[in-house]
């Protein structure tokens, strides 16, 4: 057996074994599950955007038990100061007499952080989280400190509760690999959320994988080819959401204001070879970008004032996009 | 970029195949359509579509659709990611086509190959042309049908669909004509001759098809025709210059004969006199009282001899007329030279003379100014006038009487009567001293020697008179070698032979014809004709003279084609004028005036009236021939003749006639109406 298919088999196994141990505490959401570990895969970070009582936080911290990895949550309010995330320089006795300036480390310095309800902190703080999604470092009082890795932030976010929050900015919007709504469960799925909270067996999470595995999870990813016409889909798809753009279907020329950034095609492509992989395959499909497109690009759109009116979504604007590409992507073989 | 590993070959021979049938099938769609376009304009008179032609389009292009299918590229990637697309292999294929080599490759390329094997090409490209074949079926069966509509008389009336068949089978029959006429033939055909063969075809075709009504069809067979006849006469053209190539190889033959008799060319250029040369001879004869001597030799010898230009007095007179002739001529010579060596005078002693005789001459100023003066006196004080006066008076050589008179003429006085008349002598004689002019002139008469111009009359007449004597002197080898040639029975023979086909190709050429006995005989006459002259003048001659005969019967061979072609459209010729009509007296085909019956003899109609004497003066050719061959006309005369003369009646009322025939037309539609 070569290497590729020892890599991707160990992959697909690894990240089966992970969805298996969260599926054991989370009952049913399994797309959020799923996006939440191809997140991890990708090495990005994730919006989860629904209801309180979800199980957001759950799911999290569940996901860090297995993986082994620190765990941190921090519950954004408006008068949460980006300090109070990435820490801060307290005054400190040397023990000879003397007192210096020390960092204490804020609990940005994890592996996992849930950043709960992210749009109730002010702007300022949200940014303070800027740094550390992009470059997996913060700067405190001139001093650069590297954030360990793998580094994965999960945001959560309300959607119904507009009054006392702050919508994210853009520029930190692009930065979250993935937006996952997270839906309301089904009638069988809450049931069976009853029964295993109210009752007296409480499920116990195994370490399956460890910091090292993420970290190699992440490099299998790259190693899976794109062919030239699975590049162009993908770029088609990002394209389409400018209005500008000759692919733009008829609604993102009318209801888009801002389409996708680059950052949307790299994480669409790398999202798409994780479903790739986890489907047992070793080349990036077309059905993969689709698959990921939703959440890939869906908090890249800007809608402009006309789509708010009309009540349209970024996610129409999405799946319009894919069936315009649908439509140009014809058979090379006219048969 | 590697593309190895997969075997995509059995997927390429299947869309190559699905691609050949459906080019097969747009092919047949196309070629139905185009005969459908051109049976229909061939059912509307624009073109001629038949089932060979028909079936070799659709085939064309059918073969040619299956072919551009078939060899239409097939880029392996293409065919790659098409099944991906078909097989729901989730871009394997076209990924494993497109990425470097690695060890991740190797295992996309396994993993590609693993799904390729199962799967079955005609279940990846199943047949989706039904459409493209029933399509193609469609125009096929629409092909179908509007060819046979085309070919068929669905739709025509009764008299239509009649005249349809007969002209169908008249095509039937000028098809034969050209078959016969011009294919089956072992004679070489000419350019023109092919080209008839080609309109005659063009022709039949056009009357099959029914495409012609009766009188276009005559006209157009009058046009063949003409062709055929300026085939026909090409060919005698042609049959001449063999004739005339035979004729030079006879005079050849003839010339070294006369050589050996013992003539040469040039003695026999001296027989052909000029016409002072023989007004010379005439003059001798009659001198001596000699009248023209009789003929000895016929023409064909003569021109055989090169001789058709001599004086026949020359050739047909006695040795003793020759001999006093000769001796008279010998003296008339002697004293022409004598003539023309006498006198002392030398040229520019003429000259001389002649210029003395200019000055004394009057110069039309001086006789201007005379006149005015003698008209009157008062116009003699004129400067000019007394100016040319002075001048004559001062003339060395003026008469004293004429000096007088022109003095008083100066002085203004009264003239007297002998200056008056002095001076109108002179005006009358043209010259102021009428004694000296004589003297010159008698001057020149009595001792001037002849002028340049009596000398080179005299000269020319010496010279005719030494030419005459030449042609008296080569007479007598003339006759012995004309003598001679007559009695040579072979040489006698060719010319025979030669004057009995030129004879031919001149009758044929003026429209004759050549019965097969004629054709046998002058065959024999060739065959005998060549017996006895030396091998190389035999082969030239069998070779030219079967040549001219061959044009000639090749000629006759077209009239004849045309001939049973005008039978078979219903036209009749009647005579040995050539095809198509009569023949005015230049030959030309008369068209006009050619009423024709299927006996074959002009008829005439009931039209009374001025013929059209010259061509090109009406705008529309009149054809009339019977309506079939050897029956009556197709149509009932009682049907047409309301409807033809309603148009009469509308010819006359508009003006489209005549004022002088209007009567005549009325009168012929009336003689007509009187007969049922």
């Amino acid at each position: 057996m070569n290497t590729g298919v020892e890599a991707a088999t160990w992959f697909r196994e690894t990240l089966g074994r992970v969805r298996e141990e969260v599926g054991r505490v989370i009952a049913g959401q399994d797309d959020v599950v799923e996006g939440v570990l191809v997140g991890l895969a990708a090495g990005g970070h994730v919006l989860l955007e629904g209801m309180p009582g979800l199980g957001k936080t759950l799911l999290v911290r569940t996901l860090g038990e297995a993986l082994g990895l620190g765990f941190a949550r921090v519950q954004f309010t408006p008068d949460l100061m980006p300090a109070d995330i990435t820490g801060t320089q307290i005054l400190q006795d040397t023990g000879d007499g003397r007192r210096e300036l020390a960092f204490r480390r804020g609990p940005i310095f994890t592996n996992l952080l849930l950043a709960d309800e992210i749009n109730r902190a002010t702007p300022k703080t949200q940014s303070a989280l800027l740094e550390a999604m992009q470059e997996r470092s913060v700067t405190v009082g001139g001093e650069r400190h590297q954030l360990d890795d793998p580094f994965l932030v999960m945001a959560t976010q309300n959607p119904v509760e507009q009054e006392g929050t702050y919508p994210l900015p853009e520029a930190q919007l692009d930065r979250f690999f993935f937006k996952i709504q997270v839906g309301f469960p089904s009638r069988d799925t809450l049931g069976e959320i009853v029964k295993r909270t109210t009752g007296t067996a409480q499920a116990e999470v195994k370490q399956v994988a460890n910091k090292e595995d993420v970290l190699r999870l992440r490099s299998i990813v790259r190693e899976v080819p794109v062919a030239e016409d699975v590049m162009q889909y993908a770029l088609s798809l990002v394209l389409g959401t400018h209005p500008d753009a000759p692919e733009a279907s008829d609604d993102t020329k009318k209801y888009v204001r801002y389409g996708s950034s680059p950052r949307g095609a790299q994480a669409l492509v790398t999202a798409g070879k994780v479903y790739a992989l986890m489907d047992g395959r070793y080349n990036l499909a077309v059905d993969d970008l689709k698959k990921a497109a939703l959440p890939v690009l869906r908090h890249r759109i800007l809608l402009n004032f006309e789509a708010e009116a009309d009540g349209v979504s970024e996610d129409r604007i999405v799946k319009g996009v894919l069936l315009d590409a649908d439509l140009r992507d014809k058979d090379p073989l006219r048969v | 970029m590697s593309n190895t590993g997969l075997e995509l070959t059995r997927f390429e021979k299947r869309v190559r195949r699905l691609r050949a049938t459906q080019g097969a099938a747009m092919g047949a769609s196309i070629g139905g359509l185009a005969v459908v376009a051109w049976a229909l304009a061939d059912r509307f008179g624009s073109a001629y579509v038949t089932w060979p032609a028909a079936t070799a389009v659709v085939g064309g292009l059918t073969l040619a659709g299956a072919a551009a299918g078939w060899f239409w590229r097939v880029s392996p990637l293409d065919l790659a990611r098409s099944i991906d697309r078909r097989a729901g292999l989730k871009n394997r294929l076209g990924t494993a086509m497109s990425t470097p080599e690695s060890a991740w490759a190797d295992a996309q390329r396994a993993d590609a190959e693993r799904k390729l094997e199962g799967l079955d090409p005609q279940t990846v490209f199943p047949w989706s042309g039904n459409r493209v074949l029933t399509g193609a079926l469609c125009a096929l069966i629409l092909a179908g049908g509007a060819y046979a509509w085309a070919r068929s008389d669905f739709g025509m009336s009764a008299a239509e669909k009649q005249e349809r068949a007969e002209l169908a089978s008249r095509a039937e029959e000028v098809r034969r004509v050209a078959k016969e006429g011009l294919e089956n033939t072992p004679r070489e055909l000419s350019a023109m001759e092919k080209d008839l063969r080609t309109d005659i075809e063009s022709f039949a075709k056009e009357l099959e098809r029914g495409k012609l009504d009766r009188e276009q069809a005559l006209v157009k067979a009058n046009e063949l025709a003409k062709q055929a006849e300026t085939a026909a006469q090409d060919r005698f053209s042609a049959a001449g210059r063999d004739l005339d190539e035979a004729g030079e190889t006879l005079r050849e033959a003839q010339g070294r004969a006369i050589e050996a008799a013992g003539l040469k060319k040039e003695q026999v250029e001296d027989l052909n006199l000029d016409s002072n040369q023989k007004e010379l001879l005439g003059r001798l004869m009659e001198a001596e009282k000699f009248e023209n001597p009789p003929s000895r030799f016929n023409e064909q010898t003569k021109q055989a001899a090169g001789m058709q230009n001599a004086d026949d007095r020359l050739l047909n007179m006695s040795d003793s007329q020759r001999q006093q002739l000769q001796q008279r001529l010998q003296q008339q010579m002697n004293q022409l030279q004598q003539q023309m060596q006498s006198g002392g005078m030398t040229p520019e002693q003429r000259q001389q003379i002649e210029q003395r005789q200019q000055q004394l001459q009057m110069t039309p100023e001086q006789r201007q100014a005379l006149e005015q003066a003698m008209q009157n006196p008062a116009a003699a004080q004129d400067p000019a006038v007394r100016e040319q006066l002075e001048q004559m008076a001062q003339q060395p050589d003026v008469s004293p009487a004429m000096k007088e008179a022109l003095e008083a003429l100066m002085n203004n006085q009264a003239l007297q009567d002998a200056a008056q008349e002095m001076m109108r002598e002179a005006l009358e004689q043209g010259n102021l001293n009428p004694q000296v002019m004589e003297q010159l002139a008698e001057q020149l008469q009595q001792q001037g020697a002849p002028t340049p111009e009596q000398q080179q009359q005299m000269q020319q007449q010496l010279e005719q008179m030494q030419q005459l004597m030449q042609g008296l002197q080569n007479s007598q080898a003339a006759q012995q070698a004309l003598q001679q040639m007559m009695n040579n029975p072979e040489m006698q023979e060719a010319m025979r032979a030669m004057s009995e086909l030129r004879q031919a190709q001149q009758q044929m050429q003026q429209g004759g014809q050549m019965s097969q006995e004629q054709q046998q005989q002058l065959q024999q006459s060739i065959e005998q004709a060549i017996e006895g002259l030396d091998p190389q003048t035999q082969a030239q001659l069998q070779r030219q003279m079967q040549g001219a005969l061959q044009q000639m019967m090749a000629g006759q061979a077209n009239r004849e084609t045309i001939q049973q072609l005008m039978n078979a459209v219903g036209m009749p010729q009647q005579n040995a004028n050539g095809p198509g009509g009569q023949r005015d007296p230049n030959g030309k085909l008369n068209l006009r005036d050619t009423p024709v019956e299927p006996g074959g003899q002009g008829v005439r109609t009931g039209v009374t009236g001025e013929r059209r004497e010259l061509d090109g003066t009406e705008q529309s050719i009149e054809v009339r021939a019977p309506a079939k061959l050897g029956q009556g006309p197709s149509v009932p005369y009682e049907q047409v003749l309301p409807q033809y003369r309603q148009n009469a009646d509308k010819a006359v009322s508009g003006n489209k006639v005549p004022k002088q025939h209007r009567e005549r037309v009325k009168k012929y539609f009336d003689s007509l109406q009187k007969k049922p």
